[in-house]
């Protein structure tokens, strides 16, 4: 790239005191701003020299790039803004405490670099779990939603035609967790029927007892749940402390009857049920967040007509159910707490209208708790599965079709579509500078994993070679340090005999990982780089399996 | 373009000197001389208008702190009737420049690969998502290496399409000086392109 022109076999005129460089001739007679000596000769050695006519062509392949950059959407003015700024300044406390006698046409460089933080970067959070001791702000010119009409109409569009193809893949029993959790949410909350959620489950046995003990298998676990349960997510707050949350189905006649919530709690060498469980009648939980052994939350809902949400706070040693109702809150959701104060709840509301036609009306909300209170934040049209990292940057993958999620990006108070991927169904935002999706893309069903880097400019997304060649899908995803990430998911997706596997990033790479663990795994929670759980169903029963130094072991299969 | 008014110059200088007293108002005229195209300038060096907006408003309230101890440039042959150009274009650029070294700047992501690769924008208005963020990459790359003259010669020349006669107007450069900075900016555009390119084809 630097070779100079020495090799031109003649002499330019005036400008040749100039040693010039090759990119000079280069930009000069692109730009037309040769002179007619130069221009002629130039032309003289293009026409038999090939190095330079690649060049030459590379060069206008650049300007072709770059000009419609030109065309960038400017603002409209600043004096307003700068005056007012000034006018809330003392000029001489400012002066003061930027403390710096700049010689401002010698170096501006240093008047900028010492004076106040920056407001935009002052808010950038350096990691997820510092942000909320980074300053807030416009908490209160948030808007709820503000994805534009035509937006929402054309995803309502894609999603109302999506739901079609989705019923038929239901009924072929290519049912995917993502879909099959949403679906079954979504059900659930529009009081349609638990049979959404069976459908993944299969019927349970007849006549079984709560609090009979578990098969126990290895690794001096032992594990104490109800039969006829299942468990549905997990969160360890560190190696030997954590809760599973799910759902027992108590009734002797199967899945149909009466169940209560499940709460199950490990304490460094077994998983006990928590006599909190049965407080929450007919209540199903679908996933639980822990921010330290003694603060956590839980989510799910409770049958009955409607069918109402179901969200628990554990404090003082034990779980009780708060009521958000005011937020829209319907049931169902994801919970990802970041402190005792701060946290996200990703719920659906709307599912299917009474007629069973797909509500257009169908959302995902997306709901903060700050400092005591759980309220309404922004919402997303149709099924998304979201990640935020603070109140004014997250990230989103709104599901536009069977084959198509949109990624999008919540900033400035609003959601902007950055692109459109596959489809993905995993998203995990560890911080402002890294991130993971994961879904299937092609008919193929090959599953991929896209890690987001930060550092490049303004961020970028970029596939990471999953080495998922053959058929497979993926189900849960968990970030157990930064640059250290497990996959779980299923190959051999197109046979009657599927395999839950794991792929582990670390290092660089991905390496796949064969399991032992006869279940579909319904969540995953990595307390450290060599301890974590994942929760799974077989069948119509509970399934866990441990890491433990760099093993995993499947250590319970309920009955 | 830099407009040429024939009492320009002393409007200029006068509200300076006025601006450099502390009086809000000869800035506030200053200002609006200025901001149409420096906005226009650093939206197309960010490619995100509200960081342009954001680094605009930086680069006017660090040129007001400055102004008591800046002098008017010893040759006013180059721009006589905007003083003040060359400064405030190189605070701008020195802006911008450390916005985008940190990060801060929020343009939208950009995607490199395989799969991601097939994005489409809604909102792309030129070009298709696919090029607008190779192109927004390209630019990014090229400008990480460039000193701050060379970053505004590259941004006026290649993505305003101003000639070499007009920036050095703007920059108080002579077109020899413009010249040897474009071509700079082109050796790093070349360079970021075969980059990109031998990723792309990965």
């Amino acid at each position: 790239m630097n070779e100079r022109f020495s090799h031109l076999p003649f002499n330019v005129g005036p400008g040749d005191r100039v040693s010039r460089h090759m990119d000079d001739y280069l930009a000069a007679y692109t730009g037309g701003e040769c002179s007619e000596l130069e221009r002629v000769a130039i032309e003289r050695h293009l026409e038999g020299c090939a190095t330079c006519r690649a060049a030459l062509d590379e060069t206008q392949r650049i300007r072709a790039l770059l000009t419609p950059l030109g065309t960038q959407a400017t603002p409209t003015s600043v004096a307003d803004a700068v005056l007012t700024r000034l006018a809330g300044d003392s000029m001489i406390e400012d002066l003061q405490s930027t403390g710096c006698p700049v010689s401002p046409s010698v170096d501006v460089s240093l008047s900028i670099a010492r004076r106040e933080p920056r407001r935009r970067l002052g808010r950038q959070p350096s990691t997820w779990r510092r942000w909320e001791g980074a300053q807030e702000r416009d908490m209160t010119t948030m808007e709820r939603d503000t994805s534009t009409d035509a937006q929402i109409e054309a995803q309502a569009t894609h999603l109302r035609r999506n739901h079609d193809m989705k019923e038929q893949r239901e009924g072929s029993g290519r049912l995917r967790s993502f879909a099959a959790v949403a679906a079954a949410i979504a059900l659930i909350a529009l009081g349609v029927g638990i049979f959404g959620l069976m459908s993944h489950r299969g019927i349970a046995g007849l006549g079984g007892q709560p609090n009979t003990i578990g098969t126990t298998s290895g690794r001096n676990v032992l594990v104490d749940l109800p039969v006829n349960s299942t468990l549905d997510g997990i969160s360890m707050d560190s190696p030997t402390d954590g809760w599973a949350v799910g759902t027992v189905f108590n009734a002797p006649n199967g899945m149909g009857g009466v169940k209560n919530a499940l709460l199950a709690h490990y304490d460094g060498t077994s998983w006990t049920t928590s006599p909190d469980s049965a407080s929450f009648k007919k209540g199903m939980l679908i996933s639980v967040s822990m921010v330290s052994a003694n603060e956590g939350w839980a989510v799910g809902s409770v049958d009955g007509n409607p069918v109402r949400g179901l969200l628990l706070h554990y404090t003082g040693g034990h779980w009780q159910e708060v009521d958000i109702s005011h937020t829209g809150f319907a049931g169902g959701g994801k919970l990802q707490m970041v402190s005792a104060n701060e946290g996200w709840l990703y719920a659906p509301v709307g599912g299917k209208t009474s007629d069973g036609q797909m509500n257009p009306e169908h959302k995902t909300l997306v709901i903060h708790y700050h400092n005591g209170t759980w309220q309404l934040f922004s919402s997303l049209p149709g099924w998304a599965v979201v990640s935020m990292l603070s109140t004014s940057d997250g990230w989103a993958l709104v599901q536009l079709d069977q084959m198509t999620t949109l990624i999008q990006r919540y900033q400035d108070g609003k959601w902007i579509i950055m692109g459109k991927v596959g489809r993905a169904s995993l998203l995990t935002m560890v911080s402002p500078t890294e991130g993971w999706m994961a879904g299937t893309y092609d008919s193929g069903d090959i599953s991929f994993a896209g890690y987001f880097d930060g550092h490049l400019w303004g961020g970028g997304w970029m596939d990471t070679n999953l080495p998922a060649n053959a058929p497979s899908e993926v189900e849960q995803i968990a970030v157990a340090a930064p640059g250290d990430v497990w996959i779980f998911g299923r190959t051999g997706t197109n046979t009657q005999a599927p395999k839950t596997v794991a792929w582990h990033y670390s290092k660089g790479q991905w390496t796949r990982v064969d399991l032992d663990f006869q279940a579909f795994p319904t969540g995953v929670s990595m307390a450290s780089p060599t301890s974590g759980w994942v929760t799974g169903n077989h069948g119509n029963s509970a399934a866990l399996l441990r890491y433990d130094q760099g093993t995993w072991t499947a250590v319970y299969y309920g009955k | 373009m830099v407009e040429r008014d024939a009492d320009a110059h002393d409007d200029e200088l006068g509200l300076a000197e006025r601006a450099a007293r502390g009086d809000h108002a000869a800035f506030g005229a200053l200002v609006r001389v200025y901001e149409a195209q420096l906005l226009a300038y650093l939206a197309q060096l960010l490619g995100d208008r509200e960081a342009a907006r954001d680094a605009a408003q930086e680069t006017f309230l660090a040129a007001f702190r400055a102004l008591p101890r800046w002098h008017p440039p010893n040759d006013l042959q180059t721009n006589p009737s905007h003083p003040l150009s060359p400064w405030l274009y190189r605070i701008a650029t020195n802006e911008a420049l450390s916005l985008l070294r940190s990060g801060a700047a929020r343009p939208p992501a950009v995607a490199t690969t395989r799969i991601l690769s097939d994005y489409t924008r809604a909102e792309a208005t030129t070009g298709g998502f696919e090029e607008h963020y190779a192109a927004r990459e390209l630019l990014q790359d090229a400008l990480r290496h460039l000193s701050e003259d060379d970053a505004a010669c590259l941004v006026l020349h290649f993505v305003s399409g101003e000639r070499y006669g007009e920036i050095a107007t703007r920059l108080g450069l002579t077109s020899e000086a413009v010249r040897k900075r474009v071509s700079r900016g082109l050796t790093a555009l070349r360079s970021a392109y075969a980059a990109l390119d031998s990723e792309t084809r990965r």
